[in-house]
């Protein structure tokens, strides 16, 4: 489905990404680990368009080449990108920000019906609907910024260390809803340093390192990698 | 006791175009983090084209002041397109002294058109009103009212559309805005429009009650920063409240103290906000 060939990114001189490859399948959840730094992050902006891919990279979803395509494009491909750091409105209202992440969508009955899916996902979120999306707590703002990317109805959820700063228990709370999201048939790409825990929700994953994949194999295969336990499981 | 009322009054007529031109100010700031120092040498140039429309083309002062509105939405559009985007990339400086190019080019092109002299446009409300005792003309009460119902329908404008919702959305995060499908380069195009139709329209306003002449946007240019920088840069209810704040303290300040040291509040405004509050008295942006 999402099939990634050769992405490299620059910042100038500075390689971030080096010829990178994978890909996500039907209904998988895949999981990206890797060390502050080693390229995940802009991995993702390549993928939601936020970062120019190099040339000779190729993105291609639903047999759709996205390699240059606009934000706005790969948001109306199915690709929806729920970024490190969030990136929410923070004045605006946790329901506005929801609401805008179905901005592409015209029909008002269809994005009251996604309102209620990403509801009934975060009930927490019910009681805060007027407040200010900044004012609200790191673990609610988390769940406003998935909600935001669930309201595009993507086919495939890009989300970005979603558990950073946050609570054990909270992150716990995300992971499992991950998982969930993905059970409802969304595939998922996750950037997260809590290899243990991603590994468990995961189908599969890769390991990048300085820009490079090192290691892919089954989520199951990975818990167990000597090297994986070593470097992200502290074990 | 009526001096007073009288100096409230007069706070509130030259606040309403404070406020018009700040809000436009606040927006491209806001949405864009250009400081627009041309902005209200577009204020002056909506004064003149009303102005032109009314007195060689025979315009009645609504209809003039529309095409004017018009006329300067489409040349901050051509703004945006041609100066700022192309520099969005670069360091803000660019964008800055593109700006001020901008601001010398209208003002020349206006002194060749217009010359240098004072012109006066003629209210079709020149009457004089009597309101709880206090005299005033028509045209001052007219321009608190019209300028009243479009700051309104800016604020539903921004709260309660999609597309103002997507200007707020793109100045509070550009690349959220971006993830979620709004095109921020229409958004920035729509920004200026709107900002240099506001600019416009003030400047049709207060072209009956002052005179017009080129070099009349450079003051009111400074005001407008004076007031975003006190309301908050990017801030709408900051730029809003601030515009009336500014011009009563002038007004006051121009009556009970002195008059020549009119226009030196908004500059000793400015330098007690930077010295006790930098951020401003509304932190919360578009």
């Amino acid at each position: 489905m999402l099939n990634v060939r050769d992405l490299t990114v620059s910042y100038g001189s500075f390689q971030a990404a080096r010829e990178i490859n994978f890909e996500v399948r039907e209904g998988e959840l895949v999981v990206l680990l890797g060390a502050n730094g080693a390229g995940k992050t802009t991995v993702f902006r390549a993928l939601s368009g936020l970062t120019r891919a190099g040339a000779g990279s190729r993105i291609e979803f639903a047999g759709r080449d996205l390699s240059s395509a606009t934000p706005r494009a790969i948001v109306d491909a199915g690709m929806s990108h729920c970024p490190e750091g969030r990136k929410l409105f923070p004045a605006l209202s946790v329901l506005t920000n929801l609401r805008l992440g179905a901005y592409r969508c015209p029909d008002r009955a269809d994005i009251d019906r996604r309102l209620e899916r990403v509801m009934a996902l975060f009930p927490t979120l019910s009681t805060r609907t007027g407040d200010p999306a900044g004012a609200l707590s790191g673990g609610q703002q988390q769940m406003v910024a998935i909600g935001r990317a669930l309201m595009a109805e993507p086919r495939i959820l890009l989300l970005d260390e979603p558990s950073v700063s946050l609570a054990p228990k909270v992150v716990r709370q995300v992971l499992e809803t991950v998982a969930a999201i993905n059970r409802a048939g969304t595939m998922v790409l996750l950037a997260e340093q809590n290899a243990y825990a991603a590994l468990e929700i995961a189908q599969r994953g890769y390991v990048l390192e300085n820009g490079r994949i090192v290691l892919d194999g089954a989520a199951a295969d990975l818990m167990q990698h000597d090297e994986v336990r070593r470097a992200y499981m502290g074990a | 006791m009526e001096l007073l009322a009288q100096q409230i009054l007069n706070g509130l007529v030259t606040g309403s175009v404070y406020s018009l031109v700040a809000l436009g100010l606040t927006l491209t700031y806001g949405t864009l983090q250009v400081p627009n120092f041309a902005h209200g040498h577009l204020y002056m140039w909506g004064a003149y084209l009303s102005y032109t429309l009314m007195s060689s083309a025979g315009f009645n002062y609504w209809a003039a002041m529309a095409v004017s509105i018009t006329v300067l939405a489409l040349a901050g559009v051509a703004l945006e397109r041609l100066v700022f985007r192309p520099l969005r990339n670069d360091s803000p400086v660019n964008a800055m002294i593109a700006a001020l190019g901008v601001m010398l080019f209208l003002e020349a092109v206006a002194q060749n058109i217009w010359g240098e002299e004072f012109r006066h446009l003629e209210s079709p409300y020149g009457g004089v009103v009597s309101v709880f005792g206090l005299l005033v003309t028509a045209h001052r009460l007219i321009l608190l009212g019209t300028a009243a119902v479009l700051m309104v329908a800016l604020l539903l404008f921004l709260t309660r559309t999609i597309a103002g919702s997507a200007i707020r959305a793109t100045a509070q995060n550009r690349e959220g805005a971006l993830l979620v499908g709004i095109d921020t380069n229409r958004v920035a195009m729509t920004t200026f429009a709107i900002s240099a139709g506001l600019a416009a329209f003030a400047g049709s306003l207060v072209a009956p009650i002052s005179l017009v002449y080129p070099s009349m946007g450079a003051m009111i240019t400074l005001k407008a920063f004076a007031i975003v920088v006190l309301g908050g840069m990017g801030s709408v209810p900051g730029a809003l409240v601030g515009g009336y704040l500014l011009a009563l303290a002038e007004s006051l300040g121009g009556t009970y103290v002195s008059a020549t040291y009119q226009d030196l509040v908004a500059f000793v405004v400015l330098a007690l906000v930077f010295t006790f509050k930098p951020s401003g008295l509304f932190k919360e942006s578009v």
